[in-house]
């Protein structure tokens, strides 16, 4: 092809005519992820996670994690499809288990302690509902 | 399309407007699948990143230190998602060469012998190459902070890079014509 040979510009405009836009499928992953903005909650990210030794009986070792927000902060231990924590300081909360299957819900005990069973596979994010009208949500968690 | 200014539409979504999201979601989907995609991940894999990634940046929208910023910061956080997955997966280390996806380069079905020509001289440049000029091709315009943090190049190279892979892809070209 000597003698014509494409400019710069013109080979980035056949590019763009090869790679195809992106799915529907991937936007709506983007999408959704809106529905989970819970602007008047305060964040508690990540702050560690360790892994228990596996227990030689159930196969899977369990995982701890520990997620400190502003003013609260929350432990959790992830064993197979459960989870149980423990909100401190201690305090009554309403918890939700938040993922893209749907939300499932619990209470603390007087002691801030809550247990949920049948956890889905995949991401995860946990809100409490203080009894101050406050919340605050965990940073999601793949479990 | 309009081009809204990045930082603007987080501050924008961060006070609940849904169309400032789906304009960001827009911009930077294909940023996010094509670091996936250097993984060599693909599938569920990649829609797992991609759906982390998303949520990550939704929990943080108030958050962010520097929204203007929000597609470099995307972009790192992909990687780090990226690499979880693989962890996750039990795989030591990315694999070498990206793996055949949805978004890849192939033929549109057009009678001009130059695309089939380009198309065909982009499967035989590096892959680094291919991502870098996908990401330069597609329709939404991403920064060079944005290209720099998604392939982990300096800020400053990203222009001569481009010229680089561009300068492959004639030569590759001559040698196809």
């Amino acid at each position: 092809m000597s003698g014509e040979r494409p400019t710069d510009d013109e080979l980035c405009a056949l590019l763009r005519g090869l790679f195809p836009p992106v799915s529907d499928r991937v936007l709506a992953l983007g999408q959704t992820a809106f529905s989970w903005f819970e602007p008047a909650a305060s964040l508690a990210p990540l702050t560690s996670e360790t892994i228990a030794a596996p227990s030689g009986v159930r196969g899977d070792g369990s995982r701890l994690l520990t997620f400190s927000g502003p003013r609260v902060s929350v432990e959790i231990e992830v064993r197979d499809r459960e989870i149980v924590g423990q909100l401190a300081p201690p305090s009554a909360a309403e918890v939700i288990l938040r993922s893209p299957g749907g939300e499932r819900g619990t209470r603390t005990d007087e002691a801030g302690s809550f247990a949920l069973s049948g956890v889905p596979t995949g991401v995860v994010s946990l809100l409490f509902r203080l009894t101050d009208a406050t919340s605050v949500v965990t940073s999601w968690i793949r479990v | 399309m309009n081009h809204e200014d990045t930082g603007d539409l987080v501050r924008r979504a961060g006070q609940g407007d849904a169309d400032a999201w789906r304009i960001l979601v827009g911009r930077y989907s294909r940023l996010l699948c094509a670091i996936a995609r250097s993984y060599g991940l693909s599938g569920a894999d990649a829609d797992d990143v991609m759906q982390t990634t998303w949520l990550r940046l939704v929990e943080r929208l108030t958050l962010l230190r520097d929204p203007a910023r929000a597609g470099a910061w995307l972009a790192v956080t992909a990687r780090r998602e990226s690499m979880a997955t693989l962890r996750r997966l039990g795989r030591e280390r990315p694999l070498k060469g990206p793996g055949p996806s949805v978004t890849g380069p192939h033929h549109v079905v057009f009678g001009r012998d130059l695309a089939a020509s380009v198309a065909t001289a982009l499967e035989a440049i590096p892959p680094r190459c291919r991502e870098l000029l996908e990401l330069f091709a597609g329709s939404q315009r991403l920064s060079y902070a944005e290209i720099s943090a998604a392939l982990e190049i300096p800020i400053g190279s990203v222009g001569p890079t481009r010229a680089r892979c561009l300068t492959r892809l004639r030569r590759q070209l001559d040698g196809v014509a």
